[in-house]
């Protein structure tokens, strides 16, 4: 019986016959002969390097392709291996670059085959009339357990836009297979088709993908390799690659901390292509897979395979990472690290910490586990010296992640090393009207239910909830939505646009209905009228902007403090404590302590490459402050003392990492003031008040400043409020317009 | 003219009925416009909608995150084809969504969407690149509601197989990380 010829979808409107079945057995046959020849070309690469460039000109290559989109894709090529820690090397990307220039496409296109035909496993060729044939490639070399990422080169001359897809017998899984199948299926494979690649092949007559190798099976093997590109159902065509799997050798830690305790030490291994160890994408929690580096203390050890490394070490920002070149060879060897600091701002009195840091959502995964757990997250804040990490929980996986809510520092938190698990207002409630951070909750769900559903769409009330139980209460990633300009009021920018009198958009989840809720009290946990919101949260955003609100709120005479944070992994997955709050506590930490020195802004601001400690105002009148930076090549910093947000006196210092004490002149104030000393954009003290004939701060254009931001932000908000907190929005709202123009009528 | 009571039986403010008229007059071309307007809407609803080409998502952090849609990546040379873009906002936020790509091709004159002549023969470096033209309100805000849906229209210079990577941004900052906030599209463009 004849059987129809069956035809493959490849775009909306156009159709590719693919083959007849009986096309598919001579095309078997001619693969089966080419195999046998194949096969014993493979085996001959493993001894010869010269074979092995034998194989690799036996790939089919193309004339020319159009030089746009195959750059394109072959920056994108370039840019996913990078990201799963398997860059091309330098001189490959280098030149490769170079073509950007080069006019002559069919140069383009040979210069691109040239350099990647030999990271190639195979090459998949599709015909015109869509039979294919896969052509074995260069052998793979993978560690015990480990993966290798490989190339496929696929020369679609059929114009087909599907997903390619692989398989082999040897990579079916072995629980569901046959006792004497188990030998067989010592491989695993995976098409790596996540970003920034396209799942779909583009119809480019050449492109290149990603196949990641791995093998439970130490020796030389000969596997199969299969590709379709039409599905499961499709149509296949396979070749035979070789396999050498060696043994991975253990690589154990000592990591000790510049006194010679043990600490986390955070590690970066990479071999002399700089593949990056152990592979990311096959990552589980402690380690991030959207990481480069791992966190590993002494005692703890990874597999690795024979050969040359480099490892960066380093402990948080104030270390001095270290560069190692480590051999690995058949014995167990020890990476033995011990940190060099270039400060140590605990011994100052001064302890880092990280208020807003995430344990689900963004970056992380929500399988196998929806986010990761409290160990994971301890893991990476000492990793990185954050003495004090408040994890947040929040809107995603919010139900599995309140778990591990419990009112004081988790359990696996190791002395001076506290993990505390507290709420982001995000995805859920007045997260419209800006994020809030939640610290120090007693309760983490507000009456009426246990989830996130029944939360107050109105900010305030929200800050109702958690201040009535003692929470020190603060902003999120603030300069969200204070980039767009809709105005502007009179007033005189500063040096750096801070200050600065654009009205802001408030179009997004920033510190918004905070320009209400500053002019707020509410009840706290006795009945006392306190602040409704304690702190606005910087160091993550926009520096012009976050750092901007916060002036001309502080000018009028509201005494908001800055905290620091990462919003880690949804601002920046890099590492935890990028934006960082140095809280001065003497003695021993304690995390109530800690959250209310915080709230009472006895703490400074910082990336972590400058340092602020001990900003006082002095007896006569001076004022001093302890400076230490260290950044590359040691450049000559500005450290400005500023008054009501404007510059008083600058001066410079070396960023070399020395600590020296800076006293600036007595200033001659005409108003009373706050006054801070910043280093602009890394670090900021919170404000000393001075007060001149006991009159309170009022700078006149920052209060107009306020009150139009008012009014733009209830333009913004006002849709965000469910119908039965209206009225309570409108009212605040309507304080806050009295208040803020009732300081506007003390200035005339 | 004397009006006619009797198609429009109006007397407004009893002063002059030629006002009658004119009211009536306006009705009648309010009626007519509303017909229209719907015979109009019946006539969209009669178009087929663009093909889904991205789907973007804005979580509860505002991290703006654009996946491709089902749509058939055709373009035709020299003309303007025109996608859906879906957006998933879950932040509720209200600032405009701008798309970014280094395909699209500069304008000879500013801001100006008008189609170039069409070059021909080998051109290379930023020409190279530059392919296509985008048409997308950048300045549009988003409305907030958790869903809603954009035209794009997209033109190309060239033909045979092109690719580009669009990006989307809500403000400074909020493009999601590991490139979650573009897309690399291929499209094949048919010869004009």
């Amino acid at each position: 019986m004849r059987t129809e010829p069956r035809w493959v979808k490849t775009l909306g409107y156009d159709w590719v016959r693919i083959k007849t079945p009986s096309f598919v057995i001579w095309v078997r046959l001619v693969v089966g002969l080419w195999l046998l020849v194949g096969v014993s070309t493979s085996r001959a690469n493993l001894q010869d390097p010269v074979a092995a460039d034998d194989a690799v000109a036996a790939l089919p290559s193309v004339g020319r392709v159009d030089a746009q989109p195959l750059l394109l894709l072959t920056k994108r090529l370039s840019e996913a291996l990078e990201t799963i820690g398997s860059p091309l090397n330098a001189s490959a990307t280098a030149e490769m670059a170079t073509l950007a220039e080069e006019p002559d496409d069919a140069k383009v296109t040979a210069t691109i085959q040239r350099l990647l035909d030999p990271l190639c496993v195979a090459a998949v060729e599709i015909s015109p009339d869509g039979s294919m044939q896969v052509i074995a490639g260069q052998n793979v070399t993978v560690e015990e357990n480990g993966w290798r990422a490989m190339l496929v080169k696929v020369l679609n001359h059929a114009n087909v836009q599907t997903q390619l897809q692989t398989r082999s017998p040897n990579a079916l899984p072995i629980p569901t297979g046959p006792q004497d199948e188990i030998e067989n299926r010592w491989m695993s494979l995976n098409l790596h088709n996540e970003r920034p690649l396209d799942t779909q092949l583009s119809g480019l007559e050449l492109e290149y993908r990603i196949l990641l190798i791995s093998s439970v099976r130490v020796g030389t093997h000969l596997g199969k390799l299969a590709f379709s590109p039409s599905g499961e159902n499709g149509t296949w065509a396979n070749t035979n690659i070789t396999v050498e799997t060696v043994p991975a050798t253990k690589v154990e830690f000592r990591v000790t901390d510049a006194d010679g305790s043990d600490c986390m030490g955070c590690f970066e291994i990479r071999d002399a292509l700089g593949r990056v160890y152990p592979a990311q994408p096959k990552r589980l929690a402690p380690d991030f897979f959207f990481q480069t580096q791992i966190y590993r203390e002494t005692g703890e050890a990874i597999m690795l395979p024979r050969g040359t490394y480099t490892v960066i070490c380093s402990h948080g920002p104030e270390s001095v990472p270290e560069t190692k070149t480590i051999q690995v060879g058949e014995q167990p060897i020890v990476i033995d690290y011990q940190v060099e600091r270039w400060i140590d701002t605990a011994k100052l009195g001064y302890w880092s910490g990280d208020h807003h840091i995430h344990a689900a959502g963004c970056l992380h995964y929500e399988n196998p586990t929806q986010g990761v757990h409290p160990p994971d997250m301890l893991r990476h804040i000492m990793g990185e010296d954050v003495k004090v990490g408040c994890c947040l929980t929040w809107g995603p996986c919010f139900d599995y992640q309140k778990q591990f809510f419990t009112g004081r520092p988790d359990d696996v938190s190791r002395y001076p090393y506290l993990l505390r698990y507290d709420v982001e207002v995000s995805g859920f409630g007045s997260h419209e009207s800006g994020h809030l951070n939640l610290l120090k909750l007693r309760e983490q769900i507000p009456a009426g239910g246990d989830s996130k559903n029944h939360w107050p769409t109105l900010g305030l009330n929200t800050l109702k909830f958690a201040k009535r139980q003692g929470a020190v209460t603060g902003t999120a990633h603030s300069g969200n939505g204070l980039g767009q300009v809709v105005g502007r009021v009179a007033g005189v920018d500063g040096p750096h646009k801070l200050p600065c009198f654009d009205i802001p958009a408030f179009n997004g989840i920033g510190a918004h209905e905070f320009i209400m809720q500053v002019t707020h009290e509410v009840d706290g946990p006795d009945g006392e009228k306190v602040p409704a919101i304690d702190f606005i949260a910087t160091m993550d955003t926009t520096r012009e902007h976050e750092w901007n609100i916060w002036y001309h709120v502080l000018n009028c005479g509201i005494p908001i403090v800055a905290s620091g944070e990462t919003d880690f992994p949804c601002i920046t997955g890099e590492r935890v404590g990028l934006g960082r709050v140095y809280v001065s506590l003497p003695g021993i930490l304690d995390y109530n302590d800690w959250v209310e020195a915080l709230r009472r802004g006895e703490s400074y601001v910082s990336d972590g490459s400058a340092h602020l400690p001990n900003f006082q105002r002095n007896e006569d009148g001076t004022f001093s402050v302890d400076v230490a930076t260290r950044k590359a090549e040691f450049p000559d910093i500005d450290v400005e003392l500023i008054a009501n947000g404007y510059p008083l006196e600058v001066q410079k210092v070396k960023a070399n990492g020395t600590m020296q004490t800076l006293t600036f002149a007595a200033p001659k104030l005409e108003q009373s003031s706050w006054l801070a000393v910043r280093v602009f954009p890394s670090a900021h003290t919170n404000p000393i008040w001075v007060k001149l004939n006991d009159k309170p701060v009022r700078v006149a254009t920052s209060i107009e400043w306020c009150l139009s931001s008012l009014e733009q932000c209830w333009r913004e908000k006002a849709r965000t409020y469910a119908p039965a907190e209206m009225g309570d929005a409108r009212a605040a709202y309507d304080h806050a317009r009295e208040v803020y123009q009732g300081m506007l009528n003390e200035t005339k | 003219m004397k009006p006619s009571n009797a198609t429009c039986d109006v007397v407004w403010l009893g002063n002059g009925q030629w006002f009658g008229e004119l009211v009536c007059a306006c009705l009648c071309l309010l009626l007519l416009s509303l017909l229209g307007g719907a015979n109009a809407n019946a006539q969209d609803e009669d178009q087929p909608e663009p093909e889904v080409l991205i789907t973007v998502s804005i979580s509860p952090e505002a991290r703006v995150k654009a996946s491709p849609g089902s749509a058939s990546r055709v373009l035709r040379q020299g003309e303007w084809t025109e996608f859906t873009v879906t957006i998933e906002n879950t932040a509720g936020i209200t600032s405009p969504l701008v798309i970014e790509s280094e395909q699209q091709m500069r304008d000879e004159s500013s801001g100006s969407l008008r189609e170039p002549s069409l070059v021909r023969g080998a051109v290379h470096d930023h020409e190279r690149s530059r392919w296509m033209r985008l048409d997308w309100d950048a300045e549009k805000p988003l409305t907030g509601a958790p869903k809603e849906t954009r035209r794009l229209r997209i033109w190309s210079r060239d033909h045979g197989v092109r690719s580009a990577v669009l990006n989307f941004n809500a403000g400074q900052g909020t493009q999601d990380l590991g490139f979650r906030s573009d897309v690399l599209l291929s499209f094949r463009v048919l010869a004009r």
